[in-house]
């Protein structure tokens, strides 16, 4: 018998494939399963799905869309969820305003600067995240290094209230994913073949016509795949807004926490996960097929 | 979670221990607390005299364990949740009852705490009080001043009248991110039972703590200790506790910030933490001698001088110290009991319509 | 010559150190098809870089029509440029592509798409503009970027390696279309190559670099027949030379005397002294070589030899033939006859004979 033979190939494909299924499918399915479920007092804190009737016999579905009608009716989840798209949104621009800058300095730096470079953009990575978020506690709060600084060269005579606003939260996640943006940014550039850009100009594009009409263009693949790589983890950020956030600050990522942390409501809390994921995959789903088609 | 990650992984670690615990035959009592809260050489008296070890883990938030509780398999022996949340454990069935045959020790308890406990913990089955406090006023005494000569300092108007909280708006105002904890208070303010659920007295909170609202700068459980350590705030709604571990660590800094814990006298929510045992506990007849040990009078004495919370050890009493004893703001004389009051548990109904009208206070500006 | 569209003078350039263009002088005249030639390193792509604009020469000036372009950016020259990797922009359709550097200039729309579609059909890839360069072939590609470079109807244009890329039979058939167009479109063609036939297929005129220098500059003919030095010869085409003595130099002609016999020669313009070292440089296929042991007749120089070994290229063949000095004698010859011709077997003996005017002496 001379059947299909699994080789090499098809074990590549099967890899990433499994650790989709493994790490996201079973996952989400689990939350999803959750989300049609009743919150109660006990152990796990939820309704079962299948509820078997005494006696035998086939069980009852025990699913329910209260809980995604809670989402969709009260405006509190509308408007954290807008909020931390908004957020996110913003603090997305900001990155790529700095980043792109910084990634074409070090796209075009010297090749044996580059490696020293890469790794001051990483560097950070070695502290932990939350030392770091700590940090900018102590720079931004009102008796902090910034307002100290300020205060002391008389550019203000009252602190700065920049901590526990939305202003210390946009800092904080500039500051936290800005190399996720700078990498991306960086491998499309540094690819980028600069011939290119002697043809634009002896073609008589100056050099910021040819940075608009061929870099920039170029780049959108490290465009896209840096702002994706920010702006989805920083619509579910808690931690940030959380330590750097004032109380107007409500973030989807805070308002999961409470309901399932001090409420214990598992099944809402699921819901609006599934509902901020579909929210964030069903336009990049759109966008991807707009972009082939 | 600041510190979930690492208490997280204690508690894997411990169910993989504890899981495979004919590895080695040690005696072992898993125990999972609040941070600072306790004195360590007991800890080791314990182990000293009967042999078993006590891996200790800490947390600083009643929503983790509870969350952990709820999800099962903590692997630890001995917990201490808040009253509110012990009621939950035990309605949602995650608590083993004691068995008070091996608990002699509790005779000593005060029958007026452990009655008020009795709201949340019917018969006092499951949990045995540890240590108990008051949600009251914590200030930065200078900066108060400066704002305010004659501030109403013992008083709920501090943060919930807004004529006098707006004062204070520019140096920092903060609230517990609690509604069963702001939300009666606000009720008591305005004279009506802080123990109501009726979503039309709820609904004058609601009204009221939207006039406030401007005025508060963040609501947060645990960052204004350090805000008040350090002057960044000058006002907090908060726990005894921790407004009393802001207090020490200003004295410690030297920074010149003086804080100060007030009862209000208008009276105050108290709150109970009560050592309990997951249903799961995997060495429960070492958890009961835990619990046992810690109520000997000079054991949990030693705890309150160290931590400066009451405990509710009558036999105790006589042991704490008296710079401890001496602010009945902290350590409240039980002539001060009757003004201190207590809230049911919320139905799920109920949670929820709280957490409704906190979103809807927290959201709003 | 009327003035020149293009002069260098003086050029410097050297990179870390290293020069790579010395002092060079040249002119570049109105609708000229000028092949710059020369191995690689020799300076010949940085010169068509600092016409471009792209390098600016350390010393010297690049002046075209007139003007001193010398440190005019690349965007503000008169000049396109088509490159070696072609240069593509990959984002860009074939239509858009083309229509770059008229976009530039703020040309009316309607005019570039019809100067566009014009230039496209004359480089037939008309009905390909929608595509990307990715969906092109490699010749496609080329057409494209000459498009590109011409569209603009450049004074100039600088073609650095044009047909490198492209594979042999396509190469030989671009060449023709590349000569058709310059005459065409009369615009001035400078190209960078290290292929010596495809300069001499192409040019009017080519200079030969070396080190930074042109050794020769002149029409393709003249490059080849009368190479000014060993070096030229022998970079262009395959050369024998035989290394001699002057014995005698006057109007009637030139005896150089070598190992293997005296042989003659044109004397040139410029009498040289009796005496001198200098070698005789003579192209295979200028030799003839005859079979036995009979010495031809009518040839000036006859040398005599045995034959090495026999290279059949089909339309040729190539003798080696090793003479009394020792060296070896390269001879080519059209196959008229059948192959393999009686007589010129291995080791046979033969005779090389060339006329007196096959010829060059050359002194460097």
């Amino acid at each position: 018998m001379t059947g299909w033979r699994p080789g090499w190939r098809e074990a590549a494909i099967l890899l990433p494939l499994a650790w989709l299924a493994l790490f996201f499918l079973v996952p989400f399915l689990i939350v999803l399963k959750i989300s049609l479920a009743e919150p109660i007092l006990a152990q796990p804190p939820y309704s079962p799905l299948l509820v078997w009737p005494e006696g035998g016999g086939w069980p009852a579905l025990g699913a329910r869309l209260d809980n995604y009608l809670v989402v969709l009716q009260d405006d509190l989840y509308v408007r954290s969820l807008l909020n931390a798209l908004r957020i996110a949104a913003v603090s997305t621009v900001v990155m790529l305003l700095i980043a792109y800058p910084m990634a074409y300095a070090m796209a075009r730096a010297p090749k044996n600067w580059r490696p020293a470079l890469l790794l001051a953009v990483i560097l950070p990575f070695w502290t932990s995240f939350l030392i770091r978020v700590y940090a900018w506690i102590g720079i931004l709060k009102d008796e902090g290094f910034l307002n100290h600084a300020l205060m002391s060269v008389g550019l203000i005579d009252q602190p700065l209230v920049i901590m526990n606003t939305d202003w210390a939260v946009h800092i904080g996640i500039v500051y936290s994913y800005l190399p996720f943006m700078i990498l991306p940014l960086y491998a499309t550039l540094e690819r980028l073949d600069l011939t290119l850009l002697e043809a634009a100009a002896d073609l008589g594009a100056p050099p910021w016509k040819s940075f608009l009409q061929v870099t920039l263009p170029l780049s959108l693949p490290g465009i896209v795949a840096g702002s994706l790589l920010v702006f989805i983890p920083a619509v579910g950020e808690f931690v940030i807004p959380d330590l750097l956030g004032g109380s107007d600050t409500i973030m989807i990522g805070k308002t999961v926490w409470i309901e399932f942390f001090q409420n214990a409501d598992w099944p809402l809390a699921s819901a609006i996960a599934v509902t901020m994921l579909v929210v964030l995959v069903a336009p990049l789903a759109l966008l991807r097929r707009g972009l082939h088609g | 979670m600041k510190k979930t990650a690492g208490a997280g992984l204690a508690a894997v670690m411990a169910a993989i221990l504890t899981g495979g615990s004919a590895l080695a035959q040690e005696k072992v009592v898993n125990v999972y607390n609040w941070s600072d809260y306790i004195d360590d050489s007991v800890l080791a008296d314990f182990t000293k005299e009967t042999g078993i070890k006590v891996r200790y883990d800490v947390y600083d938030s009643n929503e983790v364990v509870f969350s952990k509780v709820m999800a099962g398999k903590t692997g630890y022996d001995i917990i201490v949740p808040t009253s509110y949340f012990l009621s939950r454990m035990i309605a949602a069935g995650a608590l083993a009852k004691l068995d008070k045959s091996k608990l002699p020790n509790l005779i000593n308890l005060d029958p007026e705490l452990t009655g008020r406990m009795a709201k949340y913990d019917p018969g006092n089955q499951y949990g045995v009080i540890y240590l108990w406090g008051t949600t009251g006023i914590g200030l930065n005494r200078d900066k108060i001043k400066q704002r305010m000569p004659n501030p109403p300092a013992n008083s709920l108007a501090m943060v919930f009248d807004p004529a006098v909280v707006a004062k204070f708006a520019d140096c920092g105002v903060t609230m517990l991110d609690a509604p069963d904890e702001v939300i009666p208070a606000a009720l008591r303010y305005l004279g009506e039972n802080p123990d109501s659920k009726d979503p039309k007295v709820l609904e004058k909170a609601e009204a009221h703590l939207m006039k406030i609202r401007p005025y508060i700068r963040k609501f947060h459980s645990s960052q204004y200790i350090n805000d008040l350590a350090n002057g960044d705030i000058c006002l907090a709604l908060g726990w005894s506790g921790d407004v009393l571990q802001a207090k020490t660590r200003a004295d410690e800094a030297k920074n010149g910030v003086v804080v100060q814990y007030l009862v209000p006298k208008e009276g105050a929510q108290m709150w109970f933490d009560n050592l309990a045992m997951p249903k799961d506990a995997p060495n429960p007849d070492n958890a009961l001698a835990f619990i046992n040990f810690i109520q000997r009078p000079e054991v949990i004495a030693k705890i309150s001088n160290k931590v400066q919370y009451p405990n509710a050890n009558r036999a105790a009493d006589r042991l704490i110290a008296k710079e401890t004893k001496a602010d009945p703001d902290v350590y409240p004389t039980p002539a001060m009991l009757k003004n201190l009051y207590t809230v049911t548990p919320n139905t799920q109904a109920e949670q929820r319509l709280f957490t409704r009208i906190w979103n809807k206070v927290k959201g709003a500006n | 010559m009327s003035a020149p569209l293009v002069r260098l003078e003086g050029i410097d350039k050297g990179f870390g150190g290293q020069r790579v263009v010395d002092r060079l002088d040249l002119e570049i005249g109105q609708g000229e098809f000028l092949s710059l030639l020369g191995p690689s390193g020799c300076g010949k792509t940085t010169l068509l870089r600092m016409i471009a604009g792209f390098e600016t020469p350390d010393r010297g000036r690049v002046v075209i029509d007139g003007i001193d372009m010398t440190g005019v950016p690349p965007y503000r020259r008169p000049v396109n440029m088509m490159f070696q990797s072609y240069a593509l922009f990959p984002h860009m359709t074939v239509r858009d592509n083309v229509a770059f550097g008229l976009k530039q200039d703020g040309v009316d729309r309607r005019e570039i798409e019809r100067r566009v579609r014009e230039i496209l059909d004359l480089v037939k890839m008309g009905d390909h503009a929608d595509r990307k360069p990715a969906q092109l072939s490699g010749g496609q590609r080329q057409r494209v970027a000459l498009a590109r470079a011409l569209v603009k109807r450049p004074k100039l244009l600088l073609l650095d390696e044009p047909l490198a890329a492209l594979d042999r039979r396509l190469r030989e058939h671009t060449r023709l279309e590349l000569v058709n167009l310059q005459r065409e479109l009369g615009i001035t063609f400078v190209i960078v190559t290290h292929d010596q036939e495809e300069a001499m297929s192409l040019s009017s005129r080519v200079a030969v670099m070396n080190g930074g220098r042109i050794e020769q500059l002149g029409p393709p003919a003249l490059i080849y027949e009368r190479p000014a030095s060993r070096w030229v010869a022998q970079f262009v085409g395959d050369v024998n030379l035989f290394a001699g003595r002057i014995t005698q130099c006057n109007g009637s002609g030139l005896t150089l005397d070598t190992p293997d016999a005296a042989l003659l020669a044109e004397a040139g313009a410029a009498p040289l002294a009796t005496g001198s070292d200098a070698w005789l440089a003579v192209r295979p296929e200028k030799i003839e070589l005859f079979p036995g042991t009979e010495r031809p007749d009518g040839f000036a120089n006859v040398i005599a030899g045995a034959l090495v070994d026999v290279g059949y290229l089909g339309n040729l063949s190539v003798y080696r033939v090793a003479v009394g000095s020792g060296a070896t004698v390269v001879a080519t010859l059209a196959n008229r006859r059948p192959y393999p011709a009686t007589g010129l077997d291995r080791g046979a003996p033969v005779w090389l004979a060339f006329t007196r005017d096959s010829g060059v002496v050359l002194t460097a």
